[in-house]
């Protein structure tokens, strides 16, 4: 298992670089993860939108439809795509260290 | 070197792997294997990564060697992809016998595969969307639809009964990219396409396609069956996703006893036919980017669709280079036959495979990869991370959508 570290912290990742642990997540892993998606300065939206998904996969633990995340934060999907380039699944999912979600994605 | 040890040979092994298999030719087929090894040369990834000898596979199989073919790899590793039984003098369907051996002998799949399959039955979709979610999501895109082409009769039909086809998409359009309903809803609109979604059951993907169960695909496939019934439409249309293609076309004659004569298409066949009709007016111009193709292998080695998206990309784009090999001879992306939902066990093989695919790509010179499948699309911009390259893949729909003369509406 291949693993990151963040201030001296090991965390393991997926294949695809999602952390396995959500507990382990806090915003230096974040803004760690961010880079690695195209994602250099997390802004005011940027966090908006990882914490709205990041709290809503601690209640449900599945990932928001992105009717859901778009209706929420008020952003357009258009938006949701300048912040993260990766787009919302790959990107904002895991940047908010949600495990990536199984099927096709 | 490993000895064979004769009292552990099962000889009935072959005989039980062939009578459970499920396939729309003659079983008995599968024995005329002559072991001349065309199928290893055949396949792509043969000495790319262990494992990966379709010749030894059937070896081992004939041979009675039940717990080595049991306890394989390559099973699993496998893309399923058919190439190999392309150079099979004798046509044996190596992609059968595996499926067959994965799905009859009590094996569980590496990494999530059996959950995607156990969501699907469960929940009617591969994702765990609710009826709730799945509606709103789709009133939402045709409200943004409105929006873009300003006219309030742009729709995203539900139940419509008698329409001419019923439309099954992808799961992950509806939960992850929603700006591909409102892409594939445009066209739609655009011809004037008498279509409708279903309420109840509308997940075209199939996992139990690469998990091998017969019974779990035959209560997938008897949902479509039922509700082409239930909504009195002429056929079925898939979403550009290449298993869901050859899954909800092959499957009713190999899964469903009765009612499984119901036309089923690509919408690339749509596309073609809208072409052929006059009522697609794409300005090509609008693509103008060198452009490469990869063929799915459900899509195209299966399903023989390879031409049909051929004819279409040479009205789309601009600037449309081949990959060698291409159309039926195309190798797989890598992440064919349930194997990006395998986790880490087999990434390091799918990668591996991936390699092949990176260097046909680079060697069209071309950034951008048209790809009409999700699996393939996901297994490309993986490609893409790994092999540090900087490409995108992007749907045939997308190409159409943005590139459609408005003045020239037909109707």
């Amino acid at each position: 298992m291949a693993s990151i570290n963040v201030n001296g912290v090991e965390i393991e990742i997926d294949e695809d670089g999602f952390i396995q642990d959500p507990d382990k997540w806090n915003e230096d892993v974040a803004k760690f993860l961010a880079k690695g998606e195209g994602v250099e300065e997390m802004g005011d939206d940027h966090w908006k939108v990882v914490n709205y998904l990041r709290d809503y996969y601690l209640k449900f633990q599945i990932a928001p439809m992105i009717r859901k995340l778009c209706k929420e934060t008020g952003f357009s999907l258009k938006y949701i795509y300048e912040l993260f380039p990766s787009g919302p699944a790959k990107g904002a999912c895991k940047i908010a260290g949600l495990p990536k979600p199984t099927g096709c994605v | 070197m490993s000895v064979i040890e004769a009292k552990k040979l099962d000889f009935g092994f072959m005989k039980e792997v062939v009578d459970k298999a499920c396939t729309a030719k003659n079983r008995i087929d599968l024995y005329n294997c002559l072991a001349c090894g065309m199928c290893s040369a055949g396949c792509p990834y043969n000495g790319v990564h262990d494992n990966a000898d379709p010749r030894k596979f059937i070896r081992q199989l004939v041979l009675g060697l039940r717990d080595e073919v049991l306890n394989s790899r390559f099973i699993w590793a496998c893309t399923q992809c058919g190439r190999c039984t392309m150079d099979c003098p004798m046509g044996v369907e190596v992609l059968t016998l595996v499926r067959t051996v994965r799905g009859n002998f009590g094996l569980r799949a590496p990494g999530f595969l059996q959950d995607v399959v156990d969501n699907q039955i469960k929940t009617g979709n591969q994702m765990e969307v609710t009826t709730e979610d799945y509606l709103e999501t789709l009133e939402w895109m045709e409200e943004e639809l409105q929006a873009e082409v300003n006219d309030p009769n742009a729709k995203i039909p539900i139940d419509k009964e008698g329409a001419e086809f019923l439309f099954l998409w992808d799961p992950r359009e509806i939960k992850y990219y929603p700006q591909d309903v409102q892409s594939i809803a445009k066209i739609m609109w655009y011809v004037g396409a008498d279509w409708t979604c279903s309420s109840r059951w509308w997940d075209a993907t199939h996992y139990a396609l690469f998990s091998g169960n017969d019974e779990e695909s035959r209560i997938i496939t008897q949902r479509y069956a039922d509700e082409v019934k239930r909504l009195k439409v002429k056929e079925l249309v898939v979403t550009e996703c290449g298993h869901a293609t050859h899954a909800n076309k092959w499957g009713p004659k190999v899964w469903l006893d009765k009612d499984n004569d119901y036309p089923v298409k690509s919408i690339i066949e749509k596309y073609v036919e809208w072409f052929e009709a006059g009522l697609l007016k794409v300005d090509k111009t609008k693509n103008p980017e060198p452009i490469t193709l990869h063929d799915p292998c459900n899509t195209v080695r299966k399903q023989g669709l390879g031409d049909a998206i051929r004819y279409v990309l040479n009205r789309i784009v601009m600037d449309f280079r081949e990959m060698v090999p291409n159309g039926v001879y195309n190798y797989c992306c890598g992440g064919g036959g349930g194997l990006l939902a395998m986790g880490s066990e087999i990434y390091p093989c799918r990668m591996a495979k991936g390699k092949l695919k990176a260097d046909q790509i680079n060697e069209t010179g071309c950034k951008l990869v048209a790809c009409p499948c999700h699996n393939c699309f996901d297994q490309l911009t993986d490609i893409f991370k790994y092999y540090k390259m900087d490409c995108k893949v992007i749907h045939l729909h997308h190409l159409i959508s943005h590139a459609l003369i408005m003045e020239e509406k037909p109707r």
